[in-house]
């Protein structure tokens, strides 16, 4: 019995320090001074980070990457909770075709749907390759299995449709009792989707990549084209987009608990 | 030396008594029912039986061999599950064939016997099916099969009808004490529904709070409880102490500390009339709180001497003089009122 | 009784989407299988793309790489992901919910940043290497983090985490019962992961494995972070024949698209083939 437990805690410890060492070194390399002849660093400094907050690219990059996510998951919101609302209630037998289409990108990898936005968008009448406009289309697409799954399940079990059959007996119009009724009653629950595309989006390197590079250059790019420049500054804002990610996470836990307990 | 002995089981999770320095014993062939209200350590002492629950201290015997250190499988004791526990990923023929396989057998040699168990629990024809395939009834025959084809020395029942709706489980009662019969097998039930215990068993344990507190044949147990909790616990016996029947009656010496009275002994007569004055009992003027229909039961709620009592008459045409709120008198036969320890 | 009208309000809502779906995923993807299926700057039908893709040993070896890299990053993240699964469902349950939330935080930490951590982890100026170096270990001298068995390191990273996420809640399909009832039936422990455990979570096993072979299948950051286009991978390709500094050529993009997604499907296909054939009781 001890044995097995013994067995189980190395095996736990060993994996796990597997996805931490990378962490850890990467942190530490962000508060070096030089680190390449000595087991830990030779000294310590939170110059690389002074550097990194003074970096007028970076802050560039990170403002355009929180305009393109903020903007395409509104964008997602907007149209997404309508859109199931309205299958989900007035046209359920499309609700499978609904369901094939928010799922499929799931399946489909960033450098396989460049291919097609490229060639639709680089010529013809909507020539937005190059521009914006193509990558908020493409990641609100990428987005679409997480935000239906949290506004789908967020519908369910706050029974939107008796909320909305209720609301009309009251004697509300149907649009009045979706925008007072349903929205602020499915918002919590929509917000661990909300969080969960917000990492997905800042983590993004394909889409942004391909569909726009270096003509607006996005945090994952300006990161990617830095890493050859400074070792040491790449490595803080490396940490700088971890902790992001962290807060988003647990702020994601959070929601998604707080959810689940006010519909227990 | 009895087929099965138990002596001084003990068993405590945390900081509660499961098992409560227990002892017991019955013998080869019987059925025999543990019975009591959840919590009691039923199903503790099944699982300590099965080596499934290490226990304390004590010791299990089965047929002389001490078996309270062997592991499960070293026991040969057959169990079945309240949620059956069938293997989802084998069909019925290779859940019950399982056992057998890991015994070293091949699917030639044991498939003889497990058609045979098959027969025998009536499932010809679903040996292909998987046990999602099945009903809950259906399944539950499948795992009783599973541990028969083993031919345990004991095989142990935890609750093994409390999921199935109420006919199906009346069936499978009948079924059970059936196969058991034709396999004069030793088998030790679980149940909490004192019903049950009372139409299956050849004996029944009561258990409250990890000890037993009584045992003998249904008739025995029904009809002369040995406490409050039995008397409560079997049969919605009216329980009063000593004082309190003293105040019914009106008189009379009760030595015991409390009486069981059983709700359909009490009749009822119109105010100012009784019965033929040929029994020993006592008369006492009431009234009617409250009628209840359960079907073909009556059930009556009457106040008299400002004690409640508990009536329960069949529902026939003789009972329509009784309303709510009328005025009886009550009768209370002597010789049905059980002293209780 | 609805009234034409109101539906006619309803369709009129559901526009908006119908048109972002149509025009970023729909569209494009139609315009993609239809490429793959013209001859060079879209001059006419043809079969010559799939021709060049599956003809030329360049991109044959490309698929090769890709389907090898996955298949054995996936593999080695699905063992390691059964056994840490595994036991992290026997810790307390509060070790259990901070580990578990450990893993899921570092299955964010992919692509460009991951990259980066290993190459100053391992890279050829990195800590591990350099220190390695001055102690005499000779272990890492063979190692090379921009060979095969350096990506598959740092593919393996953001396998694991994904692959105990997908995996944890399998474990808890077995139920206490069946490992109670295959005991007293005779079972050793080892016979029943053998011939129930094991039966019962391979849908749950196989499911992850089509999920993480897809995951590095598509994978392009990390490859790309690590060594730009050098590497000979099937994504790699797709993206420099389109947006890369060589001549581009977007039909045969589009089909090497189509091949890789047409390889993800055929490895769902067989690994649900291959679970049916052990796990008849389903459907």
């Amino acid at each position: 019995m001890k044995a097995g437990k013994l067995f189980h805690v190395s095996v736990v410890t060993l994996v796990m320090l597997y996805l931490f060492v990378p962490l850890a070194v990467t942190f530490l390399y962000s508060i070096a001074t030089d680190w390449y002849r000595t087991f830990l660093p030779e000294g310590y400094t939170l110059n690389w980070y002074r550097e990194m907050l003074t970096d007028p690219r970076l802050l560039e990059a990170l403002w355009r990457t929180l305009f393109v996510t903020v903007f395409t998951i509104v964008l997602s919101i907007l149209l997404m909770v309508p859109t199931i609302f309205i299958v989900t209630v007035y046209f359920s037998k499309w609700e499978r075709l609904l369901q094939a289409i928010v799922m499929l990108p799931y399946a489909i990898p960033g450098v396989v749907a460049a291919v097609g936005l490229i060639r639709i968008y680089s010529d013809g009448p909507l020539a937005i390759s190059g521009t914006v406009w193509i990558v908020i289309g493409a990641y609100f697409i990428s987005i679409l299995p997480f935000m239906y799954q949290g506004i789908r399940n967020s519908l369910r079990t706050v029974d939107a449709i008796t909320l909305v059959d209720a609301a009309e007996l009251l004697g509300a119009s149907r649009i009045q009792a979706f925008r007072h009724v349903v929205l602020p009653n499915i918002m919590p629950g929509v917000m661990a989707s909300v969080l969960l595309s917000f990492s997905i989006l800042f983590g993004e390197f394909v889409l942004a990549n391909l569909l726009i590079g270096g003509q607006y250059e996005l945090l994952q790019v300006y990161l990617m084209r830095r890493m050859d420049e400074s070792g040491h500054l790449s490595s803080a804002i490396v940490v700088f987009y971890f902790v992001l990610i962290l807060i988003l996470s647990g702020l994601i836990l959070k929601f998604g608990r707080s959810a689940k307990e006010e519909n227990a | 030396m009895s087929y099965v002995q138990i002596d001084n089981l003990t068993k405590t999770y945390k900081d509660t008594i499961a098992l409560n320095h227990l002892s017991l014993t019955f013998d080869k062939g019987e059925f025999v029912t543990l019975l009591g209200p959840s919590g009691c350590g039923k199903s503790t002492l099944l699982r300590s039986i099965a080596g499934l629950a290490p226990t304390e201290e004590g010791s299990i015997h089965v047929d002389g061999v001490d078996i309270t250190h062997l592991k499960p499988k070293d026991r040969e004791i057959g169990m079945v599950f309240q949620s059956y526990g069938l293997f989802p990923n084998m069909t019925v023929l290779e859940n019950i064939g399982f056992g057998l396989r890991m015994k070293g057998m091949k699917k030639s040699e044991y498939e003889g016997k497990v058609k045979r168990m098959i027969e025998l629990v009536d499932l010809v024809g679903k040996e292909q099916s998987y046990p999602h395939q099945l009903s809950g009834g259906q399944q539950q025959r499948v795992a009783l099969a599973r541990s028969l084809v083993m031919e345990p020395k004991i095989l142990l029942l935890d609750e093994p009808l409390s999921a199935l709706d109420a006919k199906i489980r009346k069936n499978l009662q009948v079924e059970l004490r059936r196969i058991q019969r034709e396999l004069s097998i030793t088998t030790v039930f679980v149940t909490h529904d004192q019903e049950e215990a009372l139409t299956i068993s050849d004996r029944i344990f009561v258990m409250d709070l990890g000890n037993i507190v009584q045992s003998g044949n249904p008739e025995e147990i029904y009809t002369h409880p040995a406490n409050e909790f039995v008397a409560r616990f079997i049969g919605n016996y009216n329980v009063l102490r000593a004082e309190q029947l003293r105040q019914l009656t009106g008189g009379g010496s009760f030595a015991a500390v409390s009486y069981a009275i059983r709700p359909e002994v009490i009749q009822l007569f119109p105010e100012h009339a009784g019965p033929e004055p040929s029994g020993n009992g006592w008369l006492a003027a009431g009234k009617v709180k409250d009628i209840t229909v359960t079907g073909n039961v009556l059930r009556y709620l009457v106040e008299s001497q400002d004690q409640r009592l508990q009536v329960d008459h069949l529902n026939t045409a003789k009972e329509l003089w009784i309303q709510r709120d009328m005025n009886v008198n009550v009768w209370i036969p002597a010789e049905e009122c059980v002293p209780l320890g | 009784m609805q009234t034409f009208k109101q539906k006619r309000m309803l369709l009129l809502a559901l526009f908006p989407f119908v048109i972002v779906v149509l025009g970023f995923e729909i569209l494009p993807l139609l315009a993609m299988m239809l490429d793959s299926f013209k001859a060079d700057e879209g001059q006419g039908w043809s079969l010559m793309q799939y021709a060049t893709a599956l003809g030329n040993k360049y991109y044959l070896l490309a698929l090769k790489n890709s389907i090898l890299i996955s298949f054995y990053s996936s593999l080695i993240g699905i063992v390691a992901a059964l056994l840490a699964a595994y036991s992290i469902t026997k810790l307390s349950p509060k070790v259990r919910n901070l580990v578990l939330m450990f893993s899921n935080m570092t299955s964010n930490f992919a692509g460009v940043p991951l990259a980066f951590a290993y190459i100053i982890l391992l890279g050829n100026n990195g800590i591990f290497t350099i220190l390695f170096q001055q102690l005499g270990w000779d272990v890492l001298t063979s190692f090379n983090l921009y060979s095969w068995t350096g990506l598959t390191l740092v593919y393996v990273y953001f396998q694991i985490p994904l692959a105990i996420l997908l995996l944890y809640p399998t474990y808890f399909g077995i139920h206490e019962q069946w490992k109670e009832a295959a005991s007293l039936l005779g079972a050793s422990r080892l016979q029943f992961w053998r011939y129930i455990g094991m039966p019962v979570i391979l849908p749950g096993v196989v499911g992850t494995f089509s999920i993480l072979f897809a995951n590095s299948m598509g994978a392009y950051a990390t490859a790309y972070a690590l060594v730009g286009s050098n590497y000979n991978l099937l994504a790699i390709r797709i993206g420099s024949l389109f947006a890369g500094d060589v001549f581009p050529r977007p039909e045969l993009a589009s089909a090497l698209a189509m091949i890789l997604g047409g390889t993800m499907i055929a490895a769902m296909w067989l690994n649900e083939r291959m679970m049916r054939r052990v796990r008849r009781d389903l459907r």
